[in-house]
Parts: C-alpha cells; structure tokens; sequence
C-alpha cells in the first residue's frame, strides 16, 4: 500500500499516534458509547499521553538531526514554521466551532434553557470572540490537544537546543516547570470564564519533553528499562492496580467499595498527576517490551490504516477535532440511537484514514521522479 | 438498540398502568425508570409534620429565576409541585415558599440558608443548585464546601434536604459547559450526606434519549410547560417516598 519504510523510520511510533488519535476522536463525540472501547477507561492515562509523547519523541528525533546537521536557525525556522501551521489549523477550527454556537444561539427560542443560555451571551461581542480566539484564549471545548501542540511547538527550538546539549539539565527544567503548574497552578487563562486550559502547557510539557529527552538520550535507559524483568514485572502491576481502581469509576454505586484513603478519582489530567504520567510511562515501557520495531503485524495490511493516520498526525487530528464536533451536531440535532454512535464513529475513523491516504498520496507526487507517469 | 430497549420498557410502563387502571396520565407522560426517582435517604421532618402537623412547608432555594417561577406567565415546577402534593395530601396545609438570588453561585445561596430555616422554619429546604455554578465555572474545591456547609446547615435547623441539580440541556452541556465536575460533586455530597438527591439532569436526559421529550427543541414550543409539570409531578411522589408516606415500588411516577 505504501512505500517501504526507511531503516530509521520506528513503525510504533506512527502506529501507536494512529491509535491514540482514532481514540481522541472517539472520546471526543459527546455522548458516544463507543468510548468504552478507548484507554481511558482501564487505566489512569489516556490517549492525550500517547499523543503528546510521540509527537515529542518524533519532534526531536527529525527536528534533533536537523539541528545538529543544519544548525540551530534552520531546525528552530522549520520548528516555528509547523507551529504556525498549527496555528491556522486551529484558527479554521475556531471558526467553525464559533459558527456552531452564533447558530445555536440566534435560533435559540426555547425559555426552557433560558439559564444555560446565558452562557452564549459574550456572542454579543464578536470583535473580543475574534481577538481572543487569535490570542488562544477563546479554545474549543474539549479539544485544546491542538493549542497545547502549538505553544509546545513554538517552545520547541530553546528546549531542543538544551536537550540537545544537556538532556539531564533539560528533563530537570522541564520538571520544574511541572512542579510549578501542578503545585502552584501556573496555567494559560481563558475567555470569557477565566479558567485554566484544560490541557495545561506549564504541565504536559513535562509530557513532551520526556518524548524528546527519550529521542535523544534516553535510548540507553529504555533499552535497559525494557530488558529488565523486575521493572517490567512492577510495571504490570501497577497497570493491573489501576486498572482495577478505574473500573470503580465506571459507576458511581461502585465508587463507594473503595475505602475512603483510596478514593483517588479524579485524578488532576490538567496538571498532569505523577498517578497519570507513571501510568503512562508503565504503559509505554510493557509496550516497547511487548513490540519490538521490527516486529512482523507492524507491516500487515491491517496496521497500515493506523500507521498512516499517525504519519499525517497533524492533518489528522485537526480533521478529528472538526469530526467530532460534527459527530456531535449530528447526534444532537438528528439522533443519538445507538446506531448512529456507531456511524458517526466509523465514519469519522473511514474519514481520518482517507485523509491520511490522501496527505500520503500528495506527499509521493513530490517524491516521484518527473519522468515518471502520473497515473 | 436503544431504541428497542426503552420502547419496550415504555409499553411495559404503560401496561402496568393500564392495569393498575389508575387514570395517572402525568405519570404516564412523565416515566423514568423507578431508579432515578427513588430517594436515597428518608425525610422524617416531612413526615412528622405531615402526620402531626398536618402541614408541609417548603422553601426551595435557587440561582435559577427562569426555573423557579422567574418567567412571566408561566407555571414552573415548585407551582405544579404544589398542586401536586395538594392533591395527593388533601388533609394536609401545603405551603412553598421560592427563595431566589438570581444568577449568584451556591455560595451566596449558602448565606440564605440560616436565615431561611429561622423565619420561616420549614420542613423540607430544596436546593436547587448547579447549574450557576457551572455557568461560572466556581472552583469545585469551594463548590463542594459550599454544599457540605448547606446541607449542614439545614441539618442543624431541624429541616430535611432535598438537593435537585441541574437540567439536562444537549445543546449546551458539552458543547460549551462541562457540567460533569459539578454534577460528580452533587452526586458525591448527596450520597455521603445521605440526603436525597433529586436527579433532574439524569430524568431529563432519559428523556432525551428516550424520545419522551425532545430537549434539543430551539422553539418556545411548550417543552417548557411540559418539563415542569412532569419535574413537579415527579419531585411530589419523590418527597412522599422519602418520607414513607408512599410505596416505593412505583413505576416511576
């Protein structure tokens, strides 16, 4: 289906960003049963760790040679450059959610929601909707992976440079500034309530900055992290105790099981509890054990779907991020029968793969040598 | 499928009403499953005054005008709550009294409550909180202090509680609002206060789902009527259940 992979190219990387963005997708259709089959509800992290983290493990790694073959100004001009990319993606998804809800509210008639209305008045206002929309202080809801990827992008270029000199000073910076945000609550504000980002950059940088601090230098580590079986052995687990512990929030009734020193729920996403990210990390480390790069069912047929979406990773989340909310209109103002959880769903994932197929195909006629016929 | 599943439960409903031949179309019109109104945690105030009294007083507290009576020429909920349990409790002086701080948070409704419970010492305080809270996105930390101290509060001044949260509004609620952190609290507060928690966000959304209403209607269309007559119809038998004046085993009405 595709080309062959180059040597370098690790095949996880893109299948498992595939995964995680087909699960954002899923976990982002309001009211959508399909959910239960995504991560988030078997343990403490969800797809968002797996996202961030590949992207800043795949960022340093093209961005990481980059810089070292081509200096500083080059690598930092293409890091700003897919920043900016992002940038626009997000103003296109902006607009849009904006004219979801300029509808809603202009045809807005019901006194029965004349409360939760309210909510929709600094519409009234559409010069400050638009300034803080371009200021990222108007963010789509349930949605802000996309301007938590911009602000770390734009970062980029100064942490890679540390990484790129002294990843341990680097990883210990990056920790700091987590500690700032999870203990001190430093956090971006929002438009009009005021409140955090749900996705907190003073946080989950922590997240992307262990992605590049691995690509770099954290090969060693991983290689003897992975091989040991005590680590491995302790990884489980702990994957199999939060699993458990997860399990009791799938209904309220079962919440009270727990003894009260054990209610831990919820954990902080925002912040990024250590609960969350050693969950992830545990997670990631049983992954590697479990897959190495060349293993074989990375290069059937069946993967490719997942491997291409992942490759196309930023056309592809901002698709979904569009999908779902069009998956949740349609379930709003059509039907929210099961079926159409189920429809909304594949086609939403039928959709992210074409796109992806379609981003692959461009990308070949780039690469095709002129001569040769373009059929 | 869904759709299957509650029509069945729908036809089952109406079965057991036709064949308790008890002309109760509210109730009818109105069905949940028995589980979303069943109170956890029983009402003895209301039960003593009901029987030793033979008076029931009322006060429900609220943010929220356009719910509680705020919108001109229209009925809501604690007015059909009220021809409710004057009907089903004849020999009983119902009175309701509508305490409102409009569009102000729980905390502001707090410093009502001593107040509330001196003057016009009621039976049973409904609070009916959330939905403001979530609007102004109040810290959930000092939201859930907030209700912890309120239902103290009522508790102390010799009245039960009903806590009532928020309507469920498909447009809003995901769309702009997450209203989950706050209903995860009222939930939370009900259950470890054992006050009984009138779940309205889960009846309506039950409704939703089951095509009884549908609350996605952006005109004025009469939903609203409909909405609080049934909130009202439903909130009365939920008081009597708490307060063992009726059988649990309803179907839902």
């Amino acid at each position: 289906m595709t080309a062959k992979p180059s040597g370098q190219r690790d095949l996880r990387l893109d299948f498992f960003r595939g995964l995680s963005l087909w699960f954002i997708f899923i976990d982002h259709i309001p009211f959508n049963r399909m959910s239960w089959m995504t991560i988030r509800n078997y343990g403490f992290s969800d797809a968002a760790e797996i996202f961030v983290f590949i992207s800043g493990y795949t960022a340093a790694f093209v961005y990481g040679r980059m810089m070292r073959e081509q200096g500083f100004v080059v690598a930092g001009a293409r890091i700003l450059k897919r920043a900016w990319q992002l940038y626009v993606a997000f103003i296109f998804l902006s607009v849009i959610y904006i004219a979801q809800i300029a509808y809603v509210a202009h045809s807005f008639e019901n006194p029965l929601f004349a409360e939760e209305m309210v909510t929709m008045h600094f519409l009234s206002r559409p010069e400050i909707v638009l300034l803080e929309v371009l200021r990222l202080r108007f963010l789509l809801a349930n949605a802000d992976v996309l301007p938590l990827y911009i602000v770390l992008m734009a970062v980029f270029p100064a942490i890679l440079w540390l990484m790129l000199r002294a990843p341990t000073v680097g990883l210990a910076l990056s920790i700091a500034v987590w500690a700032a945000a999870y203990f001190g609550g430093v956090n971006f504000n929002l438009y009009p309530t005021g409140r955090g980002w749900f996705f907190n950059p003073f946080a989950w940088q922590l997240l992307f900055s262990i992605g590049a601090w691995c690509a770099i230098a954290g090969g060693e580590w991983i290689r003897v992290l992975r091989e040991s079986n005590v680590v491995i052995t302790l990884c489980v687990i702990y994957l199999i105790g939060a699993f458990a512990m997860q399990t009791t929030t799938w209904s309220p009734r079962w919440l009270n099981i727990l003894p009260e020193w054990l209610v831990i729920f919820p954990l902080n996403k925002s912040g990024m509890s250590p609960l969350r990210l050693a969950h992830f990390l545990a997670l990631a480390l049983v992954t590697v054990h479990l897959v190495p790069q060349n293993a074989k069912w990375l290069s059937s047929p069946l993967a490719q779907p997942l491997i291409l979406c992942g490759r196309h990773s930023l056309e592809v989340f901002c698709l979904s991020v569009f999908l779902s909310y069009t998956a949740g209109f349609i379930l709003i103002e059509y039907s929210s029968a099961l079926y159409m959880q189920v429809l909304v769903s594949l086609g939403g994932v039928l959709a992210m793969v074409g796109l992806a197929a379609l981003m692959s195909w461009y990308k070949s006629l780039g690469q095709r040598p002129p001569r040769t016929q373009a059929a | 499928m869904t759709g299957t599943k509650v029509s069945i439960r729908m036809v089952a409903a109406a079965a057991a009403v036709a064949a308790l031949l008890e002309p109760a179309r509210a109730n009818e019109a109105c069905y949940v499953p028995p589980f979303l109104v069943e109170p956890h945690g029983a009402l003895h105030r209301v039960a003593e005054a009901a029987k030793r009294d033979k008076q029931l007083s009322i006060v429900i507290v609220s943010g929220s005008p356009s719910q509680v009576g705020g919108t001109k020429g229209r009925r809501s909920y604690p007015s059909y709550l009220e021809a409710a349990l004057k009907k089903r409790l004849p020999e009983i002086d119902v009175r309701i009294d509508i305490r409102v701080k409009t569009r102000r948070p729980a905390s502001d409704l707090l410093t009502l409550l001593p107040a509330i419970a001196e003057e016009a010492k009621p039976s049973l305080v409904i609070w009916q909180i959330g939905t403001v809270d979530t609007l102004l996105q109040t810290d959930v930390g000092a939201f859930t202090r907030t209700l912890e101290k309120g239902v103290a509060a009522v508790a102390e001044r010799g009245a039960d509680a009903i806590l009532l949260d928020m309507q469920y509004s498909p447009r809003t609620d995901r769309l702009l609002l997450d209203y989950s952190p706050y209903l995860d609290t009222i939930r939370d507060i009900a259950d470890t206060a054992k006050v009984p928690l009138f779940d309205r966000y889960e009846i309506m959304r039950y409704w939703n789902v089951a095509g009884t209403f549908d609350l996605t209607s952006l005109k004025d269309d009469g939903l609203y009527e409909k909405i609080h007559t049934c909130i009202g119809e439903l909130l009365a038998d939920f008081i009597l259940r708490g307060a063992g004046m009726k059988e649990s085993k309803g179907i839902g009405g």
